[in-house]
């Protein structure tokens, strides 16, 4: 075959071969993404992001599944904050009111109407809710929210869906699992990529033949099609990971799935780059002189071989986790992502809004959760952009 | 030429093989068939179900109707699917010529999009203007396909709130739904083209901008590249203007890839304009997949995948074919 | 009495005409007779494409085979659920109710303008009866095991005879006939295999043949079917004034999932649509509002032809415990006033929905009575119900215990994806936990959902599972496959066997009251299986959903409001027309 064209890898390669495993390169690399502004925005937000997901305990007012199913409370707008004393007209301490509802004759929503007459509601902060408690990051377990109001009050601050589940409380939780979704899929698209794409690169032949065979015919499926099937499969209690591991496929146990499915779905592209990655590398003196020396295989390719593909790799990371966290959405928009009944993912909550269609214009808040599966994605790729840049001698400005 | 066109061929006989009998292997993992829902209604009798198994060959081990149905494939024959009892090539064929046409127009809505913003940003390297453009074209790339859609369906209505407010014009600026408008059966061929156009610009933009941030970025990073080459200089040296020297002799390299890269489109046809045609109701590829997927109708999503094999066979050699014109440098051999 | 009086107003119309076609009663219309307009066409909507053209071996319903399974020798109108002759002139049953002989009318005529004779019926018997064709409608054709027969008596005339009086034989008697000039003699060369070759959904839509009010003259596959009306219809269908019937000149169907359909209905593409919920209405009720679009909206006329319920598995050998828990009457009894029906209706349906207390569907409602008992939301009766079951002291995190310290804790899995479902279960494991009951929520793929549920033996691998049913008869709500206790929808028992005496009752009772063919005794024995099964509780039913419908203003010939029903619809094709 004769037609070729110009590979990234070769790039890569070059790159990779300039660096040279100096010392200092993590700083020069650091100072390099340090002038990329867009890209430090990036890596800000997304600080940021994972830092409220994971203290989402602390921040959310309510639980993941709070709702009470008497006063309704469903689909409730973004409760109106008061700042300003209606009596005095001064500044006061922010205060909500208790809300009542009525179903509108035209649009036959529930229209919720604060109830002006009844008490107010001052917003408290570092409240104890000892009926909700929560874990940050498995670790600390804690009743204390960050705010709150009293019973009978509400405080939904991007409004309810239609079981009257808080949005903003979702958004927070939601941003657990859709924020490592990402990160664990790429992990195990990583392994399985590494794996394979080192050993076909290192031993060539029949293995390589073999192993690129087989990233070919897992091309060839559709992936819609091992989505779908593999998510059915692995959400059955009786699937074989399951039984082999004891599982019970709690929800916590789904997600881990999840993840498998689509890491598993992903990893063909990463082991052919690396393959690429590894050829090239291995013509190079530093593998040479090291088998020379007389390095068995195992050790040159695992410490010689892979380490000179890190960088490469890592841009490579960074650009697919945003791929992962929109693949969780489609994945829950065909209901096949996280169950509604014990957990929230951005997806899930975003399947709220598209499964109304034409009437989110009625319940408009619900849109919400798309601003954070944005703002992830977006900042992911920047991220990804900068650290191009940063590893690329030749961008260096 | 020839030759390697038949090299190419015998070349994908294992991978098609294989990723056919790992599809049927997956399916056939997941528990129930065809005709386990059927047994939900509460006038099927049990032995009408274990008939129409054994009339389906369900009844098969895995490998038995895997061998049949290859042989039937070597015949040409892509089997029957259950839900329609019919051939499977004649439930498939018009969903693929369908999602074909979306995908050749948001292609083109790509590259009328993409190319100017690439350029753009190549020239003028990070400029604040190179950094907006970025920022822009990351938008499709960030926002869900299927969410997307459904933004612009509800704009589209908006939109029609306005200028009924405003004009008092009432139809809507885009068709919400569908390929087709009712009595396009009895439409001149011109008027029919024209229908189906305006019912793929929603879709064909959602898909389009997906696309939008990949392609100006790697655009750009190959258009500075050339652009600080020696090449270049040397031609700017000879006094050549720097549109001519832009358009003439960075783009048109800098574009080599991408022009490789539109064989590649057909096999993803496949994954597909995807969730979007369900949000519009094209009725192309996913929709149908999808619900062979969920009713089990194996043969169907089997289809699928051989027809996705072959384009990605042919897709493939047009590649070659195509980069073979427009770069000197290939031959084949 | 109405019924009678209504048959005989047939029969007195019959005499006057010299042909003898079937006259749409004028109470079937709220279009006053001679006011309806001939010709136009409506857009309609369907959800996905016709499978096949073959209306035998069809699966499923769809538009097209409808229009070719609609010359049935007898019918059921709106009105009411007595079966009235339609392409009978008349038919008479023996005593014994085992006998039937029909007289077919005499101006039936395909939509090719052959008519319509006893061969083509017979022609349907013999498609329908051959398990080679995979008719649907193989299994309707026998009673306890025992086939019944069609012969052909006369020019018009056909006998169905039975093994035993069977309420139900009416629907089979309800027979549509196939064109046995291409269908039947397809049969009689190549048998089967043949007819099932034959109108799939590539044949030209020239070669099909309809019996119904329209044919089929177009299909874009995913996109739309094109109807023109039958004009041979007319001939044997007519309204009072005696105008030939459809009104219409043509129909279309538009082929878009739901939310499609209705940004379609908004777009004024389509003509009908039927809104799913009360986010729907409310969007199309702005729309009028605003001028956009100028159509009728029906809120809520009748509950839908589908049941929800929460069914617990006695098949667990594997885990005695649990097993002896669900076959605790008093366990049961417990979870059924768990059900905050409230709740549900208002949170998951936004107030769109009807409780259920029976697995008889709402529309039914002859069938249903307020006297069987209900299990309303009650947790203190659920604590007295579970405290006799032997749980009533409480462990450390204020969850139930019995003696020996054991919790009650199931799963409760339901189909992923389908949101509603979903939501019941949480609401339904909230409720429970707040007593001190432990309810896992989970939610499986459909096949395997059903997989689980419907695997037989006396080890099953679920606790509980949500889901829900469709379809069945008009005459006698209550399926063979759902009462006998070896039918495979005995959802919480598929030992093969009945379990207990209320089982076995029900069974009997099923089997008595499908052969008792007075109607009013008919009904007091399916009063005593409700009444029974409410008594063991072995399915705790939920809710069934409204059902909602909308049609541009310009159609008129609606059925009268209290006609309006699931089994019913809304409108009569054939009488539905422009203004």
């Amino acid at each position: 075959m004769a037609a070729t064209r110009k590979s990234p890898h070769a790039d890569a390669a070059a790159v990779i071969a300039q660096m040279g495993g100096s010392k200092s390169q993590a700083r020069i690399v650091w100072e390099q993404f340090r002038r990329h502004k867009i890209a430090l925005f990036g890596l800000f937000v997304l600080a940021a992001m994972y830092l409220i997901a994971a203290f989402a305990g602390f921040i959310a007012p309510y639980g993941i599944n709070e709702y009470r199913r008497t006063p309704v409370s469903a689909f409730m707008p973004p409760t109106n904050v008061h700042w300003i004393d209606p009596e005095t007209g001064r500044l006061t301490r922010p205060f909500v009111y208790e809300y009542v509802s009525e179903r509108d004759p035209v649009t036959r929503q529930r229209v919720f109407v604060e109830n002006r007459d009844g008490p107010r509601y001052p917003i408290a902060f570092f409240v104890h809710r000892p009926d909700h408690p929560y874990e940050i990051l498995g670790m600390f377990r804690s009743d204390l929210r960050l705010f709150g109001v009293e019973d009978p009050a509400r405080i939904f601050l991007w409004g309810t869906n239609n079981l009257g589940k808080d949005v903003f409380s979702r958004v927070l939780y939601g941003g657990q699992i859709s924020l490592t979704i990402g990160v664990l899929a790429v992990w195990v698209s990583l392994s399985l990529g590494m794996i394979f794409g080192v050993i076909a690169g290192f031993y060539g032949g029949l293995v390589d033949d073999f192993i690129m065979r087989l990233v070919e015919v897992l091309d060839a499926i559709p992936g819609l099609f091992l989505l779908i099937v593999l998510a059915t499969l692995l959400k059955d209690p009786r699937n074989p990971l399951a039984q082999a591991f004891g599982l019970s496929m709690t929800s916590g146990q789904t997600f881990l799935m999840i993840v498998i499915v689509l890491g598993f779905v992903g990893w063909g592209g990463l082991a052919r780059t690396i393959r690429s990655l590894v050829l090239s590398l291995r013509e190079m003196d530093y593998a040479s002189a090291a088998k020379a020396l007389g390095a068995s295989e195992m050790r040159v390719m695992f410490r010689h071989l892979l380490p000179g593909t890190a960088s490469y790799v890592m841009v490579v990371l960074t650009l697919a986790i945003p791929g992962f966290i929109l693949a969780e959405t489609g994945l829950s928009f065909l209901g096949l992502g996280p169950s509604e009944v014990d957990s929230a993912s951005w997806g899930l909550l975003l399947r709220d809004a598209t499964a109304r269609g034409i009437s989110i214009q009625f319940v408009p808040w619900l849109l919400i959760p798309g601003i954070p599966i944005f703002l992830a994605v977006l900042c992911w790729n920047l991220v990804g952009d900068g650290l191009r840049d940063a590893f690329d001698p030749r961008k260096r400005r | 030429m020839l030759p390697y066109v038949i090299r190419r061929f015998f070349h994908l006989i294992p991978t098609f093989i294989g990723a056919t009998l790992l599809a049927f292997m997956i399916s056939q993992l997941v528990p129930g068939d065809f005709l386990t829902t059927k047994a939900l209604e509460p006038n099927v009798r049990q032995e009408t179900i274990d008939r129409l198994r054994a009339q389906y060959g369900l009844d098969q081990p895995v490998m038995v109707q895997y061998v049949r149905w290859m042989g039937n494939i070597v015949r040409g024959d892509l089997g029957l699917s259950f839900a329609s009892n019919q051939p499977v090539m004649n439930v498939i064929r018009r969903p693929i010529q369908n999602s074909l046409y979306l995908v050749v127009l948001a292609t083109v809505l790509l590259w009328l999009m993409a190319v100017p913003l690439g350029v753009f940003s190549a020239v003028r390297q990070y400029s604040l203007g190179d950094q907006v453009v970025s920022a822009v074209s990351y938008f499709g790339l960030a926002i869900p396909n299927f969410f997307f859609a459904q933004v612009l369906i509800l704009a589209i209505f908006l939109f029609r709130g306005f200028t009924r407010d405003t004009f008092g014009y009432t139809d809507l600026v885009f068709p919400v739904a569908g390929m087709t408008s009712n009595g396009w059966e009895e439409f001149s061929p011109w008027r029919q083209f024209w229908d189906i156009a305006h019912h793929m610009v929603v879709p064909g933009f959602v898909v389009a901008t997906a696309g939008i941030a990949g392609f100006t970025r790697v655009l750009r990073g190959q258009m500075v590249e050339y652009l600080e080459s020696d090449f270049i200089r040397t031609a700017r040296a000879k006094g050549l203007g720097s549109r001519s020297v832009t358009y003439k002799h960075a783009l048109r390299p800098a574009i080599i890839p991408f022009v490789a890269g539109i064989g590649a489109l057909l096999p993803s046809l496949i994954g597909g304009a995807g969730l979007v045609e369900i949000v519009m109701a094209w009725p192309g590829i996913t929709p149908r997949l999808i619900d062979a997927i969920t009713r089990q109708d194996i043969y169907v999503v089997l289809g699928f995948l051989v027809i996705s094999s072959l384009l990605l066979m042919i897709g493939n050699l047009i590649s070659d074919l195509l980069l073979a014109t427009v770069d000197p440098r290939i031959r084949f051999s | 009495m109405r019924k009678l009086i209504l048959s005989l107003a047939f029969v007195a119309v019959a005499t006057f005409a010299m042909a003898n076609p079937f006259v749409y009663p004028a109470s079937w219309t709220t279009t006053p007779l001679g006011e309806a307009q001939m010709g136009g066409t409506i857009v309609q909507a369907t959800l996905s494409d016709p499978r096949t053209f073959q209306p035998v071996l069809q699966s499923e319903t769809n538009e097209v085979t409808d229009m070719m399974q609609w010359a049935t020798l007898l019918t059921q109108g709106p009105d009411s659920d007595e079966w009235i002759p339609y392409a009978a002139e008349s038919f008479t049953v023996n005593e014994a109710g085992t006998v039937f002989d029909v007289v077919l009318r005499e101006d039936l005529r395909w939509s090719n303008g052959d008519p319509i004779t006893v061969q083509d019926y017979f022609a349907s018997y013999l498609l329908q009866t051959d398990p080679e064709t995979g008719s649907n409608k193989y299994d309707g054709w026998f009673l306890n095991d025992v086939q019944i027969t069609l012969e052909i008596t006369g020019e018009r005339s056909l006998r169905f005879t039975f093994p035993g009086p069977d309420r139900t034989a009416f629907g089979t008697v309800a027979l549509f006939p196939v064109p046995d000039k291409v269908l039947g003699e397809a049969y009689r060369t190549g048998g089967a295999e043949a007819v099932n070759a034959l109108w799939g959904t590539e044949t030209p839509v020239e070669e099909l043949i309809f019996d119904g009010p329209f044919m089929l003259t177009g299909f874009q596959p995913g996109e739309r079917l094109v109807w023109a009306k039958n004009p041979y219809f007319g001939e044997w269908n007519v309204d009072e004034a005696g105008n030939p019937l459809p009104y219409l000149d043509g129909r279309i169907h538009r082929i878009a999932s739901q939310d499609a359909q209705l940004n379609l209905f908004l777009a004024g593409e389509i003509d009908l649509f039927a809104p799913r919920n009360l986010d729907d209405i409310g969007v199309i009720n702005v729309a009028i509002q605003n001028g956009d679009v100028d159509a009728v909206v029906l809120e809520g006329y009748g509950g839908a032809g589908s049941s929800s319920f929460i069914v617990f598995n006695w098949n667990q050998a594997s885990n005695p415990g649990k097993e002896a828990l669900f076959r605790n009457v008093n366990f049961r009894k417990a979870m059924y006033h768990l059900v905050d029906r409230e709740a549900i209706i208002e949170l998951v349906f936004s107030g769109a929905a009807e409780p259920m207390y029976s697995g008889v569907y709402l529309p039914n409602s002859f069938w249903l009575d307020d006297a069987t008992p209900r299990y309303e939301y009650d947790p203190e009766a659920a604590l007295e119900f579970l405290a006799r079951a032997g749980y009533s002291q409480r462990d450390g995190d204020g969850f139930l215990v019995n003696a020996a310290g054991e919790r009650i804790s199931f799963t409760l899995a339901t189909n992923a994806g389908n949101q509603s479902r979903e939501q019941m279960v949480q609401i339904f494991a909230d409720s429970a936990r707040e007593i001190g009951v432990e309810v896992e929520p989970t939610s499986l793929d459909f096949s395997l959902l059903v997989d689980q549920l419907l695997s037989t033996g006396d080890d099953r691998a679920f606790d509980a599972i949500l889901i829900g049913l469709t379809g069945g008869s008009r005459t006698w709500p209550f399926g063979d496959s759902v009462y006998n206790c070896n039918g495979f929808l005995h959802m919480y028992n598929t030992s093969g066997s009945c379990l207990s005496p209320a089982e076995t009752l029900m069974e009997q009772l099923n089997k008595e009251g499908k052969q008792t063919l007075d109607t009013d005794a008919a009904r007091e024995i399916g009063l005593q299986i409700q009444e029974i099964e409410a008594g063991m509780a072995p399915i705790l039913y939920l809710v069934s959903p409204q059902l909602h419908a909308a049609w541009s203003a310009k159609i008129g010939g609606e059925l009268p409001d209290e006609y309006k029903g699931a089994f019913t619809g809304t409108r009569m094709i054939a009488l539905t027309h422009v203004r």
